[in-house]
Protein backbone atom coordinates (compact mmCIF):
# COMPACT_ATOMS: atom_id res chain seq x y z
CA UNK A 1 0.00 0.00 0.00
CA UNK A 2 1.40 3.39 -0.88
CA UNK A 3 1.04 7.37 1.16
CA UNK A 4 -1.53 8.95 -0.29
CA UNK A 5 -1.05 12.50 -1.11
CA UNK A 6 -1.81 14.85 1.65
CA UNK A 7 -0.07 18.11 2.83
CA UNK A 8 1.09 18.03 6.36
CA UNK A 9 0.61 20.87 8.85
CA UNK A 10 1.16 21.59 12.20
CA UNK A 11 -1.78 22.98 13.84
CA UNK A 12 -2.83 24.91 16.74
CA UNK A 13 -5.30 22.01 18.00
CA UNK A 14 -5.72 18.20 17.06
CA UNK A 15 -9.65 18.15 16.87
CA UNK A 16 -9.90 21.44 14.75
CA UNK A 17 -6.74 20.66 12.92
CA UNK A 18 -7.25 17.52 11.80
CA UNK A 19 -10.69 18.41 10.74
CA UNK A 20 -9.04 21.64 9.03
CA UNK A 21 -6.89 19.21 7.14
CA UNK A 22 -8.95 17.10 5.90
CA UNK A 23 -11.37 19.62 4.64
CA UNK A 24 -8.57 21.73 2.82
CA UNK A 25 -7.44 18.13 1.52
CA UNK A 26 -10.85 17.72 -0.54
CA UNK A 27 -10.57 21.46 -1.62
CA UNK A 28 -12.92 23.69 1.06
CA UNK A 29 -10.14 26.49 1.52
CA UNK A 30 -10.85 27.05 5.43
CA UNK A 31 -8.37 27.94 8.68
CA UNK A 32 -8.49 26.27 11.43
CA UNK A 33 -9.62 29.35 13.53
CA UNK A 34 -12.52 29.64 11.32
CA UNK A 35 -13.78 25.98 12.05
CA UNK A 36 -12.73 26.59 15.45
CA UNK A 37 -14.97 29.39 15.85
CA UNK A 38 -17.96 27.82 13.66
CA UNK A 39 -17.29 25.06 15.49
CA UNK A 40 -17.63 27.22 18.92
CA UNK A 41 -14.85 25.30 20.18
CA UNK A 42 -14.06 28.32 23.07
CA UNK A 43 -14.96 27.18 26.45
CA UNK A 44 -14.35 26.79 30.20
CA UNK A 45 -14.77 24.18 32.76
CA UNK A 46 -13.32 23.38 36.04
CA UNK A 47 -13.31 19.76 36.72
CA UNK A 48 -12.87 17.59 39.34
CA UNK A 49 -14.12 13.83 39.15
CA UNK A 50 -13.32 10.48 40.65
CA UNK A 51 -11.91 9.93 37.40
CA UNK A 52 -9.02 12.33 36.92
CA UNK A 53 -6.50 12.49 39.72
CA UNK A 54 -6.27 16.24 40.10
CA UNK A 55 -8.84 18.57 40.21
CA UNK A 56 -8.37 19.90 36.16
CA UNK A 57 -9.32 22.48 33.44
CA UNK A 58 -10.65 22.11 29.73
CA UNK A 59 -10.79 25.65 27.92
CA UNK A 60 -12.93 23.91 24.99
CA UNK A 61 -15.62 21.72 24.43
CA UNK A 62 -16.44 18.54 25.30
CA UNK A 63 -14.21 16.33 22.44
CA UNK A 64 -15.74 15.38 19.25
CA UNK A 65 -18.28 18.04 19.27
CA UNK A 66 -15.92 20.53 17.16
CA UNK A 67 -16.60 18.30 14.11
CA UNK A 68 -20.37 17.80 15.22
CA UNK A 69 -21.11 21.71 15.47
CA UNK A 70 -19.12 22.12 12.26
CA UNK A 71 -21.09 19.85 10.13
CA UNK A 72 -24.26 21.08 12.44
CA UNK A 73 -23.90 24.11 10.91
CA UNK A 74 -22.68 24.05 7.29
CA UNK A 75 -24.48 21.07 6.36
CA UNK A 76 -21.09 19.01 5.05
CA UNK A 77 -21.63 15.44 5.60
CA UNK A 78 -19.04 13.20 7.41
CA UNK A 79 -19.00 9.63 7.45
CA UNK A 80 -18.69 8.41 10.97
CA UNK A 81 -17.98 4.54 12.49
CA UNK A 82 -17.31 3.41 15.81
CA UNK A 83 -16.30 -0.74 16.24
CA UNK A 84 -16.56 -3.34 18.96
CA UNK A 85 -13.65 -5.55 17.16
CA UNK A 86 -10.79 -4.37 16.27
CA UNK A 87 -9.96 -6.49 13.15
CA UNK A 88 -12.88 -5.19 11.51
CA UNK A 89 -11.91 -1.34 12.49
CA UNK A 90 -8.64 -2.40 10.64
CA UNK A 91 -9.77 -3.64 7.58
CA UNK A 92 -12.44 -0.73 7.58
CA UNK A 93 -9.21 1.21 7.27
CA UNK A 94 -7.39 -0.61 4.89
CA UNK A 95 -10.10 -0.55 2.55
CA UNK A 96 -10.55 3.77 2.91
CA UNK A 97 -6.41 4.04 2.62
CA UNK A 98 -6.68 1.57 -1.03
CA UNK A 99 -9.64 4.00 -2.24
CA UNK A 100 -6.85 6.97 -0.91
CA UNK A 101 -9.41 7.93 1.18
CA UNK A 102 -7.43 9.72 4.33
CA UNK A 103 -9.24 9.01 7.54
CA UNK A 104 -8.84 10.90 10.71
CA UNK A 105 -9.17 8.72 13.69
CA UNK A 106 -9.71 9.41 17.28
CA UNK A 107 -6.99 7.47 19.94
CA UNK A 108 -5.38 7.48 23.43
CA UNK A 109 -2.25 9.75 23.07
CA UNK A 110 -0.24 7.84 25.19
CA UNK A 111 0.56 4.81 22.59
CA UNK A 112 2.01 7.50 20.01
CA UNK A 113 5.86 6.25 20.06
CA UNK A 114 6.53 8.81 17.87
CA UNK A 115 6.78 11.38 20.50
CA UNK A 116 9.08 11.26 23.17
CA UNK A 117 8.17 9.49 26.20
CA UNK A 118 7.54 12.28 28.53
CA UNK A 119 5.28 13.69 26.33
CA UNK A 120 3.05 10.97 26.50
CA UNK A 121 -0.33 11.11 28.83
CA UNK A 122 -3.29 8.87 28.87
CA UNK A 123 -5.92 11.06 27.24
CA UNK A 124 -8.37 9.13 25.13
CA UNK A 125 -9.36 12.35 22.79
CA UNK A 126 -6.46 12.92 20.13
CA UNK A 127 -7.42 13.00 16.60
CA UNK A 128 -4.94 11.94 14.17
CA UNK A 129 -5.05 11.21 9.80
CA UNK A 130 -3.84 8.24 8.95
CA UNK A 131 -2.38 8.17 4.99
CA UNK A 132 -1.09 5.44 4.43
CA UNK A 133 0.72 2.33 4.73
CA UNK A 134 4.73 0.94 4.88
CA UNK A 135 4.03 -3.08 5.69
CA UNK A 136 3.13 -3.39 9.02
CA UNK A 137 2.64 0.58 9.76
CA UNK A 138 0.78 2.98 9.24
CA UNK A 139 1.25 6.27 8.01
CA UNK A 140 0.37 9.29 10.31
CA UNK A 141 -0.25 12.92 9.73
CA UNK A 142 -0.84 14.56 13.35
CA UNK A 143 -0.77 18.50 13.37
CA UNK A 144 1.00 17.76 16.61
CA UNK A 145 4.14 16.35 15.05
CA UNK A 146 6.20 18.61 12.83
CA UNK A 147 6.37 15.95 9.94
CA UNK A 148 4.60 12.73 8.66
CA UNK A 149 4.94 10.10 11.16
CA UNK A 150 5.01 6.19 11.27
CA UNK A 151 3.19 3.93 13.67
CA UNK A 152 3.00 -0.09 14.12
CA UNK A 153 -0.17 -1.47 13.90
CA UNK A 154 -0.18 -2.70 17.34
CA UNK A 155 0.46 0.86 18.62
CA UNK A 156 -2.09 2.03 16.44
CA UNK A 157 -4.72 -0.54 17.76
CA UNK A 158 -4.19 -0.25 21.39
CA UNK A 159 -4.52 3.87 21.06
CA UNK A 160 -7.59 3.19 19.15
CA UNK A 161 -9.30 0.41 21.35
CA UNK A 162 -8.03 1.79 24.51
CA UNK A 163 -11.24 2.47 27.11
CA UNK A 164 -11.69 4.81 30.12
CA UNK A 165 -13.03 8.15 30.03
CA UNK A 166 -14.15 9.21 26.57
CA UNK A 167 -13.02 5.61 25.11
CA UNK A 168 -12.23 6.14 21.36
CA UNK A 169 -14.23 2.54 20.22
CA UNK A 170 -12.60 2.60 16.98
CA UNK A 171 -13.66 6.19 15.93
CA UNK A 172 -13.03 7.29 12.30
CA UNK A 173 -14.26 10.14 10.05
CA UNK A 174 -14.17 11.70 6.69
CA UNK A 175 -15.85 14.26 4.99
CA UNK A 176 -18.03 13.67 1.66
CA UNK A 177 -18.99 15.89 -0.86
CA UNK A 178 -17.53 18.73 0.47
CA UNK A 179 -18.15 21.89 -1.36
CA UNK A 180 -15.35 24.02 -2.85
CA UNK A 181 -16.39 27.23 -1.31
CA UNK A 182 -18.75 27.82 1.43
CA UNK A 183 -20.44 31.31 2.57
CA UNK A 184 -19.97 31.27 5.79
CA UNK A 185 -22.00 33.62 7.12
CA UNK A 186 -24.92 32.25 8.66
CA UNK A 187 -22.43 29.65 10.30
CA UNK A 188 -20.49 32.26 11.80
CA UNK A 189 -23.37 34.14 13.42
CA UNK A 190 -24.37 31.08 14.61
CA UNK A 191 -21.21 29.76 16.63
CA UNK A 192 -20.98 33.07 17.89
CA UNK A 193 -23.93 32.85 19.33
CA UNK A 194 -23.54 29.55 20.73
CA UNK A 195 -20.17 30.51 22.15
CA UNK A 196 -21.54 33.49 24.38
CA UNK A 197 -24.66 30.69 25.49
CA UNK A 198 -22.19 28.22 26.20
CA UNK A 199 -19.43 31.11 28.37
CA UNK A 200 -23.03 32.97 30.03
CA UNK A 201 -25.67 30.92 29.90
CA UNK A 202 -25.27 26.94 31.23
CA UNK A 203 -26.39 27.18 34.94
CA UNK A 204 -23.85 24.81 35.80
CA UNK A 205 -21.44 26.71 38.54
CA UNK A 206 -18.22 24.71 36.78
CA UNK A 207 -18.77 25.60 33.55
CA UNK A 208 -18.18 29.26 31.11
CA UNK A 209 -17.46 31.96 33.28
CA UNK A 210 -18.93 30.41 36.29
CA UNK A 211 -16.01 27.54 35.99
CA UNK A 212 -13.56 30.65 35.63
CA UNK A 213 -14.84 32.07 39.02
CA UNK A 214 -14.82 28.52 40.76
CA UNK A 215 -11.00 27.81 39.70
CA UNK A 216 -10.38 31.08 40.96
CA UNK A 217 -12.23 30.30 44.62
CA UNK A 218 -11.12 26.38 44.50
CA UNK A 219 -7.53 26.99 43.54
CA UNK A 220 -6.48 27.54 47.31
CA UNK A 221 -7.87 24.22 48.31
CA UNK A 222 -5.66 22.30 46.39
CA UNK A 223 -3.14 21.66 48.68
CA UNK A 224 -5.32 19.12 50.45
CA UNK A 225 -5.53 16.88 47.04
CA UNK A 226 -1.70 16.99 47.02
CA UNK A 227 -0.35 13.69 48.90
CA UNK A 228 3.06 16.18 49.10
CA UNK A 229 4.72 19.56 48.00
CA UNK A 230 6.25 17.41 45.20
CA UNK A 231 2.79 16.69 43.57
CA UNK A 232 1.11 19.95 44.24
CA UNK A 233 4.05 21.69 42.27
CA UNK A 234 3.59 19.13 39.34
CA UNK A 235 0.10 19.90 39.35
CA UNK A 236 -0.14 23.57 39.29
CA UNK A 237 2.91 23.37 36.50
CA UNK A 238 -0.18 21.60 34.81
CA UNK A 239 -1.44 24.74 34.38
CA UNK A 240 0.23 26.51 32.55
CA UNK A 241 0.78 22.88 30.20
CA UNK A 242 -3.21 22.97 30.09
CA UNK A 243 -3.27 26.56 29.09
CA UNK A 244 -0.25 26.57 26.50
CA UNK A 245 1.02 23.57 26.12
CA UNK A 246 -1.19 20.81 25.16
CA UNK A 247 -2.71 22.36 21.85
CA UNK A 248 -4.53 25.26 22.45
CA UNK A 249 -2.95 27.89 20.03
CA UNK A 250 -1.66 29.79 23.56
CA UNK A 251 -4.00 31.48 26.19
CA UNK A 252 -6.10 28.70 26.66
CA UNK A 253 -7.69 28.56 23.24
CA UNK A 254 -8.20 32.96 23.17
CA UNK A 255 -5.63 33.34 20.85
CA UNK A 256 -6.74 31.19 18.28
CA UNK A 257 -10.45 32.66 18.73
CA UNK A 258 -9.36 36.10 18.44
CA UNK A 259 -7.93 34.97 14.93
CA UNK A 260 -11.31 33.80 14.25
CA UNK A 261 -13.17 37.46 14.95
CA UNK A 262 -10.29 38.95 12.90
CA UNK A 263 -11.53 36.50 10.08
CA UNK A 264 -14.98 37.02 11.08
CA UNK A 265 -15.07 40.70 11.11
CA UNK A 266 -14.58 40.76 7.20
CA UNK A 267 -16.75 38.11 6.71
CA UNK A 268 -20.09 39.60 8.65
CA UNK A 269 -18.70 43.37 7.74
CA UNK A 270 -18.68 44.26 11.36
CA UNK A 271 -15.45 46.24 12.39
CA UNK A 272 -16.36 45.95 15.76
CA UNK A 273 -15.10 42.08 15.70
CA UNK A 274 -11.86 43.67 15.27
CA UNK A 275 -11.92 45.64 18.57
CA UNK A 276 -13.51 42.36 20.33
CA UNK A 277 -10.53 40.86 18.15
CA UNK A 278 -7.66 42.88 19.87
CA UNK A 279 -8.97 42.57 23.64
CA UNK A 280 -9.30 38.87 23.49
CA UNK A 281 -5.85 39.12 22.45
CA UNK A 282 -5.15 40.98 26.03
CA UNK A 283 -7.09 38.68 27.83
CA UNK A 284 -5.27 36.28 26.27
CA UNK A 285 -1.70 37.82 27.59
CA UNK A 286 -3.51 37.87 30.99
CA UNK A 287 -4.08 34.08 30.81
CA UNK A 288 -0.39 33.29 29.78
CA UNK A 289 0.81 35.93 32.70
CA UNK A 290 -1.61 33.05 35.23
CA UNK A 291 0.09 30.18 33.48
CA UNK A 292 3.94 31.88 33.71
CA UNK A 293 2.97 32.64 37.12
CA UNK A 294 2.15 28.98 37.76
CA UNK A 295 5.34 27.81 36.24
CA UNK A 296 7.78 30.32 38.69
CA UNK A 297 5.43 29.05 42.05
CA UNK A 298 6.03 25.57 41.29
CA UNK A 299 9.42 25.84 40.54
CA UNK A 300 10.39 27.53 43.15
CA UNK A 301 7.85 25.81 45.29
CA UNK A 302 6.41 28.74 46.23
CA UNK A 303 2.99 27.20 47.01
CA UNK A 304 1.62 28.89 50.27
CA UNK A 305 -1.84 30.00 50.66
CA UNK A 306 -0.90 33.21 49.93
CA UNK A 307 0.72 32.54 46.54
CA UNK A 308 -2.95 30.39 45.99
CA UNK A 309 -4.82 33.03 47.14
CA UNK A 310 -2.60 35.50 44.23
CA UNK A 311 -3.73 33.31 41.63
CA UNK A 312 -7.32 33.02 42.64
CA UNK A 313 -7.48 36.73 42.70
CA UNK A 314 -5.75 36.95 38.91
CA UNK A 315 -7.82 33.86 37.75
CA UNK A 316 -11.08 35.91 38.98
CA UNK A 317 -10.08 38.80 37.44
CA UNK A 318 -9.96 36.89 33.84
CA UNK A 319 -13.61 35.98 34.96
CA UNK A 320 -14.84 39.62 34.97
CA UNK A 321 -13.10 40.07 31.84
CA UNK A 322 -14.31 37.60 30.42
CA UNK A 323 -18.43 37.95 31.35
CA UNK A 324 -18.21 41.48 30.02
CA UNK A 325 -16.54 40.59 26.62
CA UNK A 326 -18.80 37.54 25.71
CA UNK A 327 -22.06 39.91 26.59
CA UNK A 328 -20.21 42.44 24.08
CA UNK A 329 -19.91 39.92 21.33
CA UNK A 330 -23.17 38.03 21.99
CA UNK A 331 -24.48 41.77 21.68
CA UNK A 332 -23.09 42.67 18.90
CA UNK A 333 -24.23 39.36 16.57
CA UNK A 334 -27.92 40.16 17.63
CA UNK B 1 0.86 38.77 21.87
CA UNK B 2 3.50 39.48 19.10
CA UNK B 3 4.87 36.71 17.32
CA UNK B 4 8.45 37.91 17.73
CA UNK B 5 7.35 37.80 21.68
CA UNK B 6 6.51 33.79 21.49
CA UNK B 7 8.99 32.69 19.09
CA UNK B 8 11.33 29.95 21.27
CA UNK B 9 14.63 27.99 20.14
CA UNK B 10 13.70 24.36 21.21
CA UNK B 11 13.64 21.56 18.71
CA UNK B 12 12.49 18.57 21.19
CA UNK B 13 8.77 20.14 21.52
CA UNK B 14 7.29 22.11 18.56
CA UNK B 15 4.05 22.97 18.50
CA UNK B 16 1.77 26.39 17.13
CA UNK B 17 0.58 29.42 18.64
CA UNK B 18 -1.44 32.32 17.41
CA UNK B 19 -0.01 35.65 17.53
CA UNK B 20 0.03 38.72 16.20
CA UNK B 21 1.79 39.05 13.07
CA UNK B 22 3.72 42.19 11.17
CA UNK B 23 0.94 43.52 9.72
CA UNK B 24 -1.08 43.49 12.73
CA UNK B 25 -3.28 40.61 11.30
CA UNK B 26 -3.52 37.26 13.76
CA UNK B 27 -1.92 33.46 12.45
CA UNK B 28 0.02 30.60 13.39
CA UNK B 29 3.40 30.63 14.08
CA UNK B 30 5.40 27.55 14.81
CA UNK B 31 7.79 27.80 17.89
CA UNK B 32 9.71 25.41 20.63
CA UNK B 33 7.43 25.40 23.77
CA UNK B 34 8.96 27.85 25.83
CA UNK B 35 7.11 25.44 28.82
CA UNK B 36 9.45 22.32 27.57
CA UNK B 37 12.85 24.38 27.21
CA UNK B 38 12.46 26.27 30.61
CA UNK B 39 10.86 23.82 32.55
CA UNK B 40 11.44 20.26 30.99
CA UNK B 41 14.34 19.89 33.45
CA UNK B 42 11.94 20.38 36.61
CA UNK B 43 9.62 17.67 35.36
CA UNK B 44 12.27 15.30 34.85
CA UNK B 45 13.43 15.76 38.46
CA UNK B 46 9.83 15.72 40.42
CA UNK B 47 8.61 12.42 37.73
CA UNK B 48 12.20 10.89 38.35
CA UNK B 49 11.81 11.48 42.26
CA UNK B 50 8.55 9.78 42.21
CA UNK B 51 9.79 6.88 40.23
CA UNK B 52 12.71 6.26 42.75
CA UNK B 53 10.46 6.73 45.66
CA UNK B 54 7.70 4.06 44.21
CA UNK B 55 10.21 1.49 43.04
CA UNK B 56 11.38 1.92 46.47
CA UNK B 57 8.48 1.34 48.35
CA UNK B 58 8.01 -1.85 45.20
CA UNK B 59 11.23 -3.37 46.50
CA UNK B 60 10.19 -3.28 50.40
CA UNK B 61 7.07 -4.52 49.36
CA UNK B 62 4.72 -1.72 50.59
CA UNK B 63 2.92 -1.54 47.09
CA UNK B 64 2.34 -3.33 44.32
CA UNK B 65 3.58 -3.39 40.56
CA UNK B 66 -0.23 -2.07 39.55
CA UNK B 67 0.03 0.91 41.88
CA UNK B 68 3.80 1.70 40.66
CA UNK B 69 2.31 1.69 37.19
CA UNK B 70 -0.89 3.56 37.96
CA UNK B 71 0.82 6.61 39.97
CA UNK B 72 3.80 6.85 37.81
CA UNK B 73 0.96 7.06 34.24
CA UNK B 74 -0.75 9.55 36.88
CA UNK B 75 -4.16 7.58 36.52
CA UNK B 76 -7.07 7.04 39.20
CA UNK B 77 -8.03 3.69 40.51
CA UNK B 78 -11.34 4.54 38.64
CA UNK B 79 -9.88 5.08 35.60
CA UNK B 80 -7.73 1.98 35.79
CA UNK B 81 -10.39 -0.31 36.46
CA UNK B 82 -12.21 1.42 33.14
CA UNK B 83 -9.80 0.42 31.16
CA UNK B 84 -8.51 -2.90 32.19
CA UNK B 85 -12.02 -3.66 32.95
CA UNK B 86 -11.35 -5.16 36.15
CA UNK B 87 -14.20 -4.47 38.74
CA UNK B 88 -13.14 -1.52 40.71
CA UNK B 89 -13.07 -3.31 43.96
CA UNK B 90 -10.80 -6.07 42.78
CA UNK B 91 -8.34 -3.16 41.23
CA UNK B 92 -8.04 -1.78 44.56
CA UNK B 93 -6.94 -5.18 45.84
CA UNK B 94 -4.72 -5.49 43.32
CA UNK B 95 -2.74 -2.06 44.48
CA UNK B 96 -1.21 -3.97 47.36
CA UNK B 97 1.08 -6.40 47.72
CA UNK B 98 -0.88 -9.54 49.44
CA UNK B 99 -3.73 -9.28 46.71
CA UNK B 100 -1.22 -8.96 43.79
CA UNK B 101 0.24 -12.43 44.82
CA UNK B 102 -3.41 -14.11 44.10
CA UNK B 103 -3.98 -12.24 40.41
CA UNK B 104 -4.64 -14.07 37.36
CA UNK B 105 -2.28 -14.16 34.60
CA UNK B 106 -5.46 -12.84 32.32
CA UNK B 107 -5.84 -9.61 34.24
CA UNK B 108 -1.64 -9.04 34.37
CA UNK B 109 -2.02 -8.91 30.32
CA UNK B 110 -4.83 -6.09 30.85
CA UNK B 111 -2.51 -4.18 32.72
CA UNK B 112 0.23 -4.56 31.02
CA UNK B 113 -1.69 -3.36 27.87
CA UNK B 114 -3.15 -0.38 29.95
CA UNK B 115 0.44 -0.06 30.83
CA UNK B 116 2.34 0.03 27.64
CA UNK B 117 4.40 -2.58 29.07
CA UNK B 118 5.10 -6.26 28.65
CA UNK B 119 3.91 -8.43 31.44
CA UNK B 120 6.98 -9.62 31.89
CA UNK B 121 7.98 -5.88 33.56
CA UNK B 122 5.58 -6.71 36.02
CA UNK B 123 7.77 -9.05 37.86
CA UNK B 124 10.92 -6.98 37.50
CA UNK B 125 13.07 -3.83 37.70
CA UNK B 126 15.10 -3.30 34.75
CA UNK B 127 17.86 -0.66 35.99
CA UNK B 128 19.85 -0.14 32.76
CA UNK B 129 18.10 1.54 29.89
CA UNK B 130 15.17 0.01 28.46
CA UNK B 131 14.35 0.67 24.81
CA UNK B 132 12.00 3.81 24.67
CA UNK B 133 9.21 1.70 22.98
CA UNK B 134 8.03 0.15 26.51
CA UNK B 135 8.93 2.73 29.27
CA UNK B 136 8.74 5.98 30.02
CA UNK B 137 11.70 7.25 30.64
CA UNK B 138 11.92 10.52 32.78
CA UNK B 139 15.29 11.87 32.69
CA UNK B 140 16.56 10.81 29.00
CA UNK B 141 20.11 12.03 29.40
CA UNK B 142 20.64 9.46 32.60
CA UNK B 143 19.15 7.01 30.26
CA UNK B 144 21.32 7.36 27.16
CA UNK B 145 24.47 7.63 29.60
CA UNK B 146 23.96 3.80 30.58
CA UNK B 147 26.22 1.34 29.05
CA UNK B 148 23.22 -0.82 28.07
CA UNK B 149 20.10 -1.09 26.44
CA UNK B 150 17.51 -4.00 27.66
CA UNK B 151 15.25 -4.28 24.46
CA UNK B 152 12.32 -6.58 24.51
CA UNK B 153 10.44 -7.48 21.11
CA UNK B 154 7.24 -9.09 20.76
CA UNK B 155 6.22 -12.44 19.75
CA UNK B 156 3.03 -13.59 18.47
CA UNK B 157 2.68 -14.78 22.33
CA UNK B 158 0.91 -11.61 23.75
CA UNK B 159 2.21 -13.00 27.66
CA UNK B 160 6.15 -13.09 26.17
CA UNK B 161 8.64 -10.62 24.56
CA UNK B 162 12.57 -12.03 24.03
CA UNK B 163 14.84 -9.94 26.21
CA UNK B 164 17.62 -8.42 24.47
CA UNK B 165 20.77 -6.82 25.97
CA UNK B 166 22.64 -4.75 24.12
CA UNK B 167 25.72 -2.74 24.24
CA UNK B 168 25.00 1.05 23.48
CA UNK B 169 27.63 2.18 21.12
CA UNK B 170 29.83 4.69 22.30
Amino acid sequence: MSIIPFNHVMAAHCESGTLTALLNHHGLKISEPMVFGISSGIFFGYMKTPMLAFPSVITRIRPGHIRKNFAKRTGIKFVTKKFRNPDKAEKELDKLLEQNQPVAVQVDFFYLDYFPSWYRIHINVHFLTIIGKKGDNYIVSDCYHPQIAEISRSALRKGRFARGSMAPHGFMYYPVNVPHQLDFNKEVIKGIKNTAFNMLKIPLPFLGVKGIRRFADKIVEWPKYARDTEQLAHEIFKINILLEDQGTGGAGFRYIYASFLREAASILNKPELITLSKRLLDIGDGWREISLFAARMAKNRDLNNGRLREMGDMIREKADLEEVFFKELKQIIA
Amino acid sequence: MKEKDLLVDFKKHQLVLYAEKNDEDIGPVQTGSYMARNYLDEFHYLMGNLEKSMYEKLQNGEISPIYLYMTLEELTVSELAARVQIPLRRVKKHLTPKHFANIHVYELKRYADVFNIPVANLFQIISTRQDSKWRMSFIDEEEMAKPATISQVETNNAFVVITKPELNKP
